[in-house]
């Protein structure tokens, strides 16, 4: 979409004030902060002009211009500053149609418009080869989705969507199409997790990791559990099973939200960590054995195998709802109670491991306004200064010298929070407010702002 | 339950009566050729349906509603056959006694539980009822309280919620006199005052108000207005009657239609969340050549628009699932027509080749 054909149909239309403000915010873009590199979801930016973009849809579908709509709509869902080399989504239109294709992961959505209908698939495996388990997960699968099935045409298993677009609205575009192309990852992830991902179709966009980055990775990850297993010698497991499970925990979590690993590992990843919450029955000792055994097997891991198990690739859609707020501060609220316990009874090995841990359970467990991600990804950075430094990152934090860069910090926490402070009035920057005496003593005081911030919409 | 009690249940189990409408459904039992029940399971409407052993779904008439003691009566247009009428007992209940309740407690047809008279009478209001241990459910209300004679001592009519089996029924006395004041009158359409206590005419009703003591009586109006659905419900009745489909008869709640087509079931629910589903259990899974059977549906799943076949738990169906704000005349008609047409042929189909056994439905909903 161009801007000259954005001008054609504004002009065309009645919203030539709209137009103009709408071209003098695209010269002068509010302050953005990082493009989110780690963790689960989009890394790119939001469109600054989504919701603009939105209203121009739900026009031209009032209007009756249905080619426009889609076109609008399909706009507002492009990022900003996508750092991969090709779009992650494409727009084709002619006069009588519209394409596009849109990558979310693994998976690559093609669709394709007329007047009156609106399809799009996504081709995820041969028929031929999958195991009888898949064909049935996928059948069951389609007992529970609402707007996209899976069939197999001509041996190729796909999953599709049709839409009519007698009453079609942007609303009634964004959850089909977000389901469709959130399954068709997911799924395609889960038969590379559990058999073999041979079968798999339409990969060609999945962007490979250098070998340097895949070695720098690996040696992460083992001095992580190296380092791990020796802060827990001398802990007695029956009396400090709920250290260990911080630690392991922790641990899970940090390699899989700044590797990223898919396919089996992090399927085994996600098995383990849910797995600890959700088994109600089980010991605590018995779950920490569990998680030992797993990291014990990632240790054992070939490179080779290791290298397997990543790829690059863009997200159209964000895989989490949005959490309210105070979920989360009640999160960190019981939490910060758990570190005072643990002070209490002077285990302070595992203070450190906590204030780390509850920024990586955040970011892992809940969908994050942009800023609160942001300013959640600054905390595990200051704790992995080492990782972003091999990065190419300036680092937060020294841990030899134990000093923390504080201006790089606040400067961080004002990108985070300034581009959204005319949205939420609430929203201030509290970088003036951290303790920087130590690791713990910075945690508490962030995790404390965190807490309180405030996103009702002025 | 000893052989005597079990026979006994053997003998009352054609009385009993099931009452559905859009709002919730309940039990109820033939007392000289009248279905009896609580007021509160018709809902204050004139019309509801009716089952029972011997008797299809049908839609009865209340021509009886009586809030003050929590009673209905309900008129079946067509005779119910029943070779052992029940009776209503004349003798006193006393601390003690032997008790049967039989009913539909959650939709589970024909459910009986015993026990006994906790307390033969205890005041609630201005009413008296007995107090008895035989559980008691929703669904139950408007069922029978039996003696070990197999005499209707009572028509079960509340709990105390989150209790141990408190059930309460409405004694046979309270009943026999609303039974001869409503027959006295010789009316039909007649509801009771819940002030003044007295029977009055529909007919007679002005802007809902009793003309005896002037009280603004709820079930008038309620009886007055019917039920009336409105939005994707209405457009969701309007498809089905145009699909020649008896919505009446086929409502289970305000959001739920069951009927059949053919030998297929169509059960079609519009849920909270707004997605509105028409399915069909077609057949379960067989034993042998289950991964063709697979490749089979999912062949079918490309070319079958807008319906599509899933598996749930051990069951195939064959779905029509769109959200509410999607849903209009023309598609869902062209759908569910669609989906009528489809379900018994790909059923036979699935049976014949894929020697599937057929559904079994779940009597728990």
């Amino acid at each position: 979409m161009t801007t000259l054909s954005y001008l054609k149909e504004l002009i065309n239309g009645k919203g030539t004030v709209r137009l103009l403000e709408i071209i003098k915010s695209w010269f002068n873009p509010p302050p953005m902060h990082r493009v989110p590199l780690y963790g689960r979801g989009i890394h790119a930016l939001p469109n600054a002009h989504e919701k603009e973009l939105f209203d121009l849809s739900s026009a031209a579908f009032i209007e009756g211009n249905i080619m426009s709509g889609y076109e609008y709509f399909l706009s507002s869902l492009i990022h900003h500053e996508n750092p991969f080399p090709t779009p992650h989504l494409n727009i084709e239109r002619g006069e009588e149609f519209l394409n596009f294709s849109l990558i979310q992961g693994s998976a690559l959505i093609k669709g394709s418009l007329t007047k009156t209908s609106f399809e799009a698939y996504a081709d995820i495996a041969l028929s031929s080869k999958l195991h009888v388990a898949i064909k049935r997960h996928f059948l069951e699968r389609d007992f529970q989705l609402t707007y996209c099935r899976f069939s197999d045409e001509n041996g190729i298993i796909k999953l599709s969507i049709r839409l009519d677009n007698a009453t079609i609205t942007p609303q009634k575009i964004f959850y089909p199409l977000r389901e469709i192309a959130l399954n068709a990852d997911f799924e395609k992830e889960f038969i590379a997790g559990e058999f073999e991902e041979s079968s798999l179709l339409e990969t060609s966009h999945l962007i490979s990791l250098p070998r340097e980055k895949i070695e720098q990775n690996y040696d992460f990850m083992q001095q992580w559990i190296k380092e791990t297993a020796q802060s827990l010698i001398g802990l007695l497991s029956n009396d400090n099973t709920g250290m260990t499970s911080f630690s392991y925990l922790a641990l899970l979590l940090q390699i899989d939200y700044l590797l990223l690993p898919h396919k089996k590992m992090a399927k085994n990843i996600s098995e383990k960590i849910n797995g600890y919450f959700m088994d109600d029955e089980k010991l605590t000792e018995d779950k920490n054995a569990d998680l030992e055994q797993y990291l014990s097997e990632l240790i054992d891991m070939k490179i080779e195998s290791f290298e397997t198990q990543f790829y690059d690739s863009a997200y159209t859609f964000s895989p989490y709802e949005q959490a309210m707020h105070d979920e989360i501060a009640s999160f960190i609220d019981e939490s910060l109670s758990k570190v005072r316990w643990y002070k209490n009874n002077r285990s302070n090995y595992v203070i450190t491991v906590i204030y780390r841990y509850i920024s990586l359970y955040v970011l892992y467990n809940y969908g994050l306004h942009p800023s609160l991600r942001a300013l959640l990804h600054l905390h595990v950075e200051v704790y992995a200064s080492d990782f972003f430094k091999a990065a190419g990152e300036t680092p937060l934090y020294d841990p030899n010298t134990k000093i923390f860069n504080v201006t790089l910090i606040a400067q961080r926490i004002r990108e985070s929070i300034e581009p959204y402070k005319s949205r939420y009035k609430g929203l201030s920057d509290f970088s003036e407010h951290l303790n920087y005496a130590d690791l713990d003593h910075f945690s508490q005081s962030f995790y404390l702002q965190i807490k309180t911030l405030d996103y009702t919409e002025a | 339950m000893n052989t005597t009690t079990q026979k006994m249940v053997e003998q009352t189990i054609e009385s009993i009566v099931q009452i559905t409408n859009p709002y919730g459904s309940g039990s109820g039992f033939l007392i000289d050729g009248l279905i009896i029940t609580n007021s509160h399971v018709v809902s204050g409407l004139k019309e509801v349906l009716i089952s029972t052993k011997t008797l299809p779904k049908t839609l009865g008439t209340v021509i009886y509603d009586d809030p003050a003691f929590d009673l209905a009566f309900i008129r079946s247009p067509i005779p119910i056959q029943h070779k052992n009428p029940l009776q209503l007992c004349e003798t006193p209940v006393s601390d003690g006694d032997s008790v049967i309740a039989i009913g539909h407690p959650y939709g589970l047809n024909y459910s009986t539980t015993e026990g006994i008279v906790s307390k033969a009478s205890r005041l609630q209001g201005e009413v008296e009822y007995i107090q008895f241990d035989a559980a008691i459910n929703p669904g139950n209300s408007g069922g029978p309280l039996l003696n070990d004679a197999a005499e209707v001592i009572g028509v079960n009519t509340f709990i105390i919620q989150n209790s141990n089996n408190l059930g309460f029924a409405l004694p046979a006395y309270t009943l026999k006199e609303a039974l001869d004041q409503f027959r006295t009158l010789n009316a039909e359409d007649v509801i009771r005052c819940i002030s003044c206590k007295n029977l009055i005419a529909e007919s007679s009703i002005q802007n809902d108000y009793c003309p005896k003591c002037g009280t603004k009586l709820d079930v008038a109006k309620r009886r007055r207005e019917g039920y009336k659905p409105s939005g994707v419900v209405a457009l969701i009745e309007k498809i089905l009657e145009t699909l020649k489909i008896n919505v009446t008869l086929s409502r289970r709640s305000q959001r739920s239609w069951r009927f059949e087509i053919e030998t297929t079931r169509i059960d079609i629910n519009y849920y909270d969340n707004g997605i509105v589903i028409a399915d069909s259990a077609l057949c379960r899974i067989p034993q042998e050549n289950i991964e063709a059977l697979y490749d089979y549906l999912l062949s079918e799943n490309s070319v079958l628009e807008r319906l599509q076949f899933s598996i749930n738990e051990n069951t195939i169906y064959l779905s029509y699932v769109i959200v509410d704000s999607s849903l209009s005349e023309t598609h869902g008609t062209w759908a569910l027509r669609k989906l009528f047409d489809h379900a018994p042929r790909y059923q036979k189909h699935l049976i014949e080749h894929f020697k599937a056994p057929e559904p079994k439905f779940d009597e728990f909903e």
